[in-house]
């Protein structure tokens, strides 16, 4: 994996998963609209959770990226993060 | 939560965020002040709502920048461990601060800013070759030269220094809702000697990661109101992307002194609803 392959690889999937986010609040956002006790805040809850969820994807790839070229204490270092954002997460549970 | 209001929250979010991108920061600077003081809207929720604003508009306008080459990936990872780390202190610490505190920091916030804005320059240093540091770490990087397209070397130094300035940021962070770019840059640009566009894509890039590790914890905990989020959200993309266009064919400084003055304002105001009885709870 080149920088370059490995930017655009990372570029193409924020570029992917935010128009995906937006689509998703976009839509729920309208269906709670026309009706409020419809499945629409559910799908902005999805829309919200691919937000949150896009840079996490974005460190797992990027952690990929770095074993795959043999870089595994960088591949380590995404792993740290991971496991910080895991952490916070499950402890606010 | 009516049609009218949600078209004006989507209104505001979307200013915010074309502003923000003419100027190359971040939308919180300016949503949670629009939230609290224009809308009402309690700091601690516009706090939830701002980071879902932030997570947007930097995967909205990270594309773009990675395809430049002026990330240095390296560093984001590494100094990702310091903002996520900040970012759970400061999730931790908005349940005991008081909001007088939350409003008062902001206000602090917003005057560096405006400082910032007003000494920023349109500085065009290399940062050192790389040759002059060691590079243990295997930092080092290149980017391109805009006329040439030829690799330009740079060094990153005072690591540590910059790990600590990270954490303080991504307490900021998560603690008012912003992209703490006010601190990370300067943290990338003149503790670590970057050079300044490598500075604002690196610390571009990382702005989402530190936004989700403080929204993951608001997010589990149900602190963050989803007809809130929604349409600042929509708004934040679509403004981030506005503006960047606008960037091209704006010049920022023209608007630069505008925005201080706002900021200013804005700041005195955050201040005033510290301070005032009544104001701050």
């Amino acid at each position: 994996v080149t920088p370059e392959r490995q930017a655009r690889q990372l570029a193409v999937l924020l570029e992917w998963g935010t128009w995906t986010a937006t689509g998703l609040i976009g839509l729920g956002l309208l269906l709670t609209v026309a009706a409020a006790d419809g499945p629409g805040l559910a799908i902005i809850f999805a829309g919200t959770a691919l937000f949150v969820l896009l840079p996490v994807l974005r460190v797992i790839m990027l952690g990929v990226q770095f074993f795959l070229k043999g870089e595994t204490r960088w591949a380590a270092v995404t792993g740290l993060v991971l496991l910080i954002i895991g952490a916070g997460t499950l402890l606010n549970l | 939560m009516d049609s009218l209001l949600l078209f004006l929250l989507f209104a505001a979010a979307w200013l915010a965020s074309a502003l923000g991108g003419v100027l190359g920061m971040a939308s919180g600077i300016f949503i949670v002040p629009m939230l609290t003081l224009l809308f009402g809207i309690d700091i601690r929720v516009a706090v939830g709502a701002s980071l879902i604003s932030v997570i947007a508009c930097s995967c909205a306008s990270a594309g773009p920048l990675l395809r430049t080459g002026l990330v240095n990936l390296r560093l984001a990872a590494l100094l990702g461990v310091a903002t996520a780390l900040g970012a759970l202190s400061g999730v931790f610490l908005i349940g005991v601060a008081t909001e007088s505190f939350l409003y008062g920091l902001f206000a602090l916030i917003l005057a560096i800013s405006a400082w910032q804005m007003l000494s920023r320059r349109g500085s065009d240093r290399t940062g050192p070759p790389p040759a002059a540091q060691p590079d243990r770490l295997g930092l080092a990087s290149s980017w391109p030269d805009e006329v040439t397209g030829a690799p330009v070397p740079y060094a990153v130094q005072r690591v540590p220094l910059g790990l600590g300035l990270m954490y303080g940021a991504g307490a900021i962070s998560a603690l008012l809702g912003i992209g703490s770019g006010v601190l990370k840059i300067p943290a990338l640009d003149t503790a670590m000697r970057l050079p300044i566009k490598v500075s604002g894509a690196t610390s571009n890039f990382m702005i989402a990661v530190t936004g989700a590790a403080g929204a993951a914890a608001y997010l589990v905990r149900g602190d963050i109101d989803l007809l809130l989020a929604a349409p600042v959200a929509i708004g934040s993309v679509l403004g981030a992307r506005a503006g960047t266009r606008a960037l091209i064919r704006l010049s920022p400084e023209r608007l630069r002194l505008f925005f201080v003055i706002v900021l200013a304002l804005l700041a005195v105001q955050m201040l005033w609803t510290a301070v005032s009885p009544g104001g701050a709870a």
